[in-house]
């Protein structure tokens, strides 16, 4: 016999009428909605994005996105265009061979036309067949006709030439290259119209090859922005639905079920067996869970699963046993019970099938409305600098943002996605939860 | 007619304990009771609520341990039996419980209230509609078609006693102990449970324990009668001797309680015992009804238990006025 | 007939349920006299209990429908406000003790403190004259004046049921309703409350009206008995003419099923259930039940008077004045 069996009959029979009932409640409508909308967000990520990929992009980032950008949706909410993420690919006007190398030159044609300026601006390079170190030159023309000299440099195997990170060149200009190069001569504004990078490469192997792109970082990136280290923070969002759900899931199953079966055994016993169980569960509840596990975090690992151990071992104990040990008090009088006994049900079968169908009325709302507590539990960890060391969550992503101090360098973005995202969880289990509570608990109704 | 049941020098006491361990005094909810039912006998158990009669049905059941003597059923001491044997002589003891309303799990149906015990007892599953058909058709639950699928709160107050009853015959027990089966019935439904429960019992044969508080609903209903106070066994005799010629003082004092309708009732004082029944954490010396008794001889009846006295025909009297 | 005290006329009470408008009391009337006890007796949803809450006025949410006339003695009580009836009518005309009133007793305030308040509370009386008052109201109903001082739960169920109706006694109205006061208790206890009861009646000379589904605790204090069935009045009759003479058949059927303790004779069993009160039959509601069918029966029987001081409601008796 299991646990399933003992919920399916106290709920099988009444299922059908429950949904009903379920469905006179808009807030229960919104509710499931809500859930439904970020489960679907949560399997989508969990079929799209492997978890390898997800882990690595969020440990070092990825090159090619930009620092601090904006959602796109932020182009709505403030004037003009801005500038997109572009990448240009050279185009090879001349080869020329010479004994022992081999010299090529490339052109970039960019037809620059947004209103601000991108917010970086990189070259990447994929020398082939090159086994020494090649000499390369840039020069920059505007389309007023300047020349303006990059500079010379070596260059050995893949490399990223980051103009904007050029000192030097910054010198020169009075400004980093992605600003000083598509300004205007005199002023600061953006001059449109075609720029020309030219890459003059000088190779000491004979057949070596160069792929060169040139690309411009923009000011906006994907529906969730980007972080200082260039992650994208729609990647957090979107890793993090399925993790928050899951320990919310997890946490709340574990510490209801355990606590429902310690609550269950202490009441079918009774005599020091209870007394036990209540003074442990008194003692536990004046421990405090936040700092213990922040504890737990500092001294030992901040691995999530770790937490929820420890989330779900303190559970245990927890207020809960109170609860449910006053709903199954009277039940283990119920004289249905004592005719089980006298017809020989066994213990086992007395609390899973006659004891726990009677309070699941009260548990599920009750279970529903934990899920989203264990989810602000992980979000705060998070915040708190205690967030799992590798997994992108919610919580992290605040706790990030909270570091960078988002809110005051503008990034509103950065800490109203996660926040929305947990108070949309939040409002989707509690609107569900206190639903069912009126579906059960028909006192409530008149309320 | 053979013994089924014998209640040697029972004793159930309660330990009252504080925070599970503290010991605070127990309970002597049954004291040195005995008592022999006879195969296919029925019997009535009667006394005020708290004189022990639903603890020693309890007993009776193997759902109270003894604290001290032994109840055998069919010759074997039950505090003997093995895990498997108690199982067993679970399903040859019947239980019908006082409150028709709490005794079947309010989500279940009737199929499956009827059907746990089969279930719990390995009957096979073909076997089982059968037996759950002929229990619901045994104790007039019809049509059965139609009340199969319904649920406790669907059905009247009789029907739920009804269902109570098929329960506790449907693994065909030889013993039937009913606490205070009408006590919460409408007094048009009591006769009709009543009456089926004397038909049932006198079809199979059952040996009956019958428990109330309600000396008026015996006289049919039952051959022999067992009065209880305060935990002990006070007066036992067949239905009519001690209906008719109650010996016992708190027997009397209980008979002169009750009321028939009679419209003359209105105009008299009944004359009732001082007092109310001892706290069985502390009952009094000797015979436990002398404080209230109206018969009490000092220096006896509160030093000493009056032993049985034989005071006709099966008509035991635990009294010292007998001791002539 | 002593001078009537209440008088009842045409009651109605419904009430709203999921399955539509159930009406519980249908046009029920009946006097009861002063110093005079009326019992009404009835099997459980027989509407006993929402008579009793329709006179008291303590009516359930989901009730509507309240209607007819009330007097009590000569006031009428039905065109009185609730908050009118409260100051006025409660504790000192009528005073209802609920069936398990006796756990309703606050457990932390002492049973003195808690039967003197209605006078303290409607009639304003200071604290040592109500509690004077309360230790004399407890020795008529039986209890020792120094209980006065002690809590509920020092007291046994007996001990606080007879608090509880020296409570309701205590400000000395003209009628008590009692609501299946001993059904709880023990035969011992039971008829010490009602030997109070009747020493009551005979020293206060209070009007009762006594609600119970039990015959033989019926006939310990019934001067009148009207017996209810499916939420109507089918006899009102003087004690002696009912418990000996019972005219409706409900009523001859109700007494045979009565097991009797000093009598021979077998109890029978009333086939059949009473009718739902969401949907009654149209005409006599006990017809499907009754050995005396006839075809009348279809249609509701009005009271008939087959014997003085007694009306049935049955077609049987339609010979009889009206």
């Amino acid at each position: 016999m299991s646990w399933g069996m003992g919920l399916g009959m106290g709920v099988g029979s009444a299922h059908r009428q429950t949904w009903a009932e379920l469905r006179r409640y808009p807030s229960a409508l919104a509710g499931v909605a809500l859930i439904l909308l970020l489960v679907a967000l949560a399997l989508h990520t969990l079929a799209t994005v492997p978890y390898d990929q997800a882990v690595a992009s969020w440990r070092s980032g990825e090159a090619r996105l930009p620092i601090n950008a904006r959602p796109l949706w932020s182009d709505w909410l403030s004037p003009g265009r801005a500038p997109r993420s572009q990448s240009l690919i050279a185009t090879e006007i001349d080869s020329e061979a010479f004994p022992g190398g081999r010299r090529l030159t490339q052109r970039i044609a960019l037809d620059y036309a947004y209103d601000d300026f991108p917010s970086e601006l990189a070259l990447f390079l994929k020398p082939r067949d090159s086994e020494r170190a090649a000499f390369l030159r840039l020069t920059w023309r505007t389309p007023d006709g300047r020349e303006i000299n990059l500079g010379s440099r070596r260059l050995v195997g893949e490399t990223r030439v980051a103009l904007s990170q050029d000192r030097v060149l910054e010198q020169r200009l009075g400004r980093p290259a992605h600003l000083g190069l598509l300004a205007a001569a005199d002023g600061e504004a953006v001059l449109s119209g075609r720029h020309t990078l030219t890459l003059e490469a000088v190779f000491f192997d004979p057949d070596a090859e160069l792929a060169s792109e040139l690309l411009l970082y923009g000011r906006v990136h994907g529906l969730a922005g980007t972080d200082h280290q260039r992650r994208d923070l729609g990647l957090a969002l979107r890793w993090g639905t399925p993790i928050a759900l899951a320990f919310g899931l997890v946490a709340a199953v574990g510490t209801t079920l355990s606590t429902l079966v310690i609550a269950a055994v202490g009441v079918w016993y009774r005599g020091w067996v209870d007394a036990l169980i209540q003074r442990l569960t008194e003692v536990n509840m004046i421990l405090p869970l936040l700092p213990i596990l922040v504890m737990v975090g500092t001294l030992y690992s901040t691995s999530i699963w770790l937490m929820l151990g420890v989330v779900v071992a303190l559970g245990i104990f927890s207020a809960g046993i109170k609860t449910y040990r006053a709903m199954l008090l009277p039940i283990r009088e119920a004289p249905y019970i004592e005719a089980a006994r006298a017809y020989g049900a066994s213990h086992l079968r007395i609390v899973m099938r006659y004891m726990l169908p009677r309070i699941l009325p009260v548990l599920i709302p009750t279970f529903v409305t934990l899920i989203p507590t264990f989810v602000f539990l992980e979000a705060s960890l998070a915040v708190l600098g205690l967030g799992d060391p590798v997994m992108p969550t919610w919580g992290k992503v605040l706790n990030d943002a909270q570091a960078q101090s988002a809110l005051y360098n503008g990034y509103y973005y950065w800490v109203l996605a996660p926040a929305a995202l947990l108070m949309l969880s939040g409002l989707g289990f509690a609107m569900l939860g206190f639903a069912l509570d009126r579906v059960f608990n028909p006192r409530l109704r008149s309320l | 007619m053979s013994a089924l049941v014998q209640v040697d020098d029972l004793s159930v006491h309660f330990e009252v304990r504080q925070w599970g361990f503290l010991r605070l005094g127990a309970v002597q909810a049954v004291d040195r009771v005995a008592l022999t039912l006879a195969e296919g006998e029925s019997v009535a158990i009667v006394g005020e609520s708290g004189c022990g009669k639903s603890t020693l049905a309890r007993t009776l059941l193997g759902l109270h341990r003894p604290t001290q003597g032994e109840v055998r059923f069919a010759g074997r001491a039950l505090s003997g039996l093995r895990r498997r044997e108690l199982k067993a002589y679970r399903a040859s003891a019947g239980y019908v419980q006082q409150d028709p309303f709490g005794a079947t799990a309010p989500f279940l149906d009737v199929r499956r209230i009827l059907a746990e015990p089969l279930i719990i007892h390995g009957v096979a599953r073909a076997e089982r509609e059968a037996r759950i058909r002929a229990a619901l058709e045994e104790v007039h639950l019809t049509p059965v078609e139609e009340l199969l699928g319904k649920f406790p709160h669907m059905l009247s107050g009789g029907q739920q006693q009804r269902l109570v009853i098929a329960r506790a015959l449907i693994l065909g027990p030889r013993l039937l102990v009913a606490d205070e089966p009408v006590s919460m019935l409408d007094a048009s439904v009591r006769v009709e449970i009543l009456e089926l429960l004397r038909r049932i019992q006198g079809q199979r044969r059952l040996t009956l324990a019958f428990i109330t508080h309600d000396l008026s609903t015996v006289r049919h209903y039952a051959e022999r009668i067992f009065v209880m106070y305060a935990g002990r066994l006070v007066e036992s005799a067949p239905v009519d001797d001690l209906l008719d010629a109650p010996r016992h003082p708190y027997t009397q004092a209980l008979l002169g309680a009750i009321a028939d309708p009679d419209a003359a009732n209105a105009h008299r004082q009944r004359e009732l015992p001082a007092g109310e029944p001892p706290s069985l954490l502390d009952p009094p010396r000797g015979c436990r009804f002398h404080p209230r008794c109206p018969h009490a001889m000092a220096g006896l009846c509160d030093r000493d238990d009056p032993p049985d006295f034989d005071v006709g025909k099966h008509h035991l009297s635990a009294c010292w006025l007998h001791r002539e | 007939m002593p001078e009537a005290l209440l008088e009842v006329e045409g009651l109605t009470l419904d009430y709203h349920t999921r399955g539509g408008v159930m009406r519980a009391v249908d046009d029920v009337g009946f006097a009861v006299g002063r110093g005079e006890a009326l019992v009404v007796l009835g099997e459980s949803g027989c509407g006993k209990s929402s008579l009793a809450r329709a006179l008291m006025r303590l009516l359930p949410r989901n009730a509507g429908g309240l209607g007819g006339r009330v007097r009590l003695a000569g006031r009428e009580l039905h065109l009185l406000d609730d908050e009118t009836f409260r100051r006025e009518v409660q504790w000192q005309g009528l005073a209802l003790v609920m069936q398990a009133s006796m756990n309703a007793l606050n457990p932390v305030v002492k049973v003195g403190e808690q039967v003197a308040e209605p006078l303290r509370v409607h009639l304003g009386w200071e604290r040592r004259r109500a509690l004077a008052r309360a230790a004399e109201v407890f020795e008529l109903v039986g209890l020792p004046g120094d209980f006065l001082r002690r809590y509920p739960f020092e007291l046994s169920g007996g001990m606080r049921q007879r608090a509880v109706l020296a409570m309701a006694l205590v400000a000395e109205p003209a009628l008590v309703i009692l609501d299946e006061p001993t059904s709880a208790l023990d035969v011992l206890t039971q008829a010490g409350i009602m030997n109070a009861l009747k020493r009551v009646k005979a020293e206060l000379g209070t009007g009762f009206i006594l609600i119970t589904h039990d015959v033989a605790t019926s006939s310990e204090l019934a001067d009148r008995v009207a017996l209810m069935y499916a939420g109507q009045l089918v006899e009102v009759a003087d004690a002696e003419t009912f418990f000996s003479a019972p005219g409706h058949p409900y009523a001859q059927a109700l007494m045979a099923s009565v097991p009797k303790l000093r009598q021979r004779e077998r109890p029978r069993a009333i086939p059949g259930e009473p009718p739902s009160l969401l949907d009654p039959p149209a005409g006599c509601r006990f017809a499907a039940r009754c050995p005396h069918r006839f075809a009348d029966c279809d249609r509701l029987p009005p009271s008939f008077a087959p014997a003085p001081r007694q009306e049935v409601r049955c077609w049987l008796y339609k010979e009889a004045s009206r």
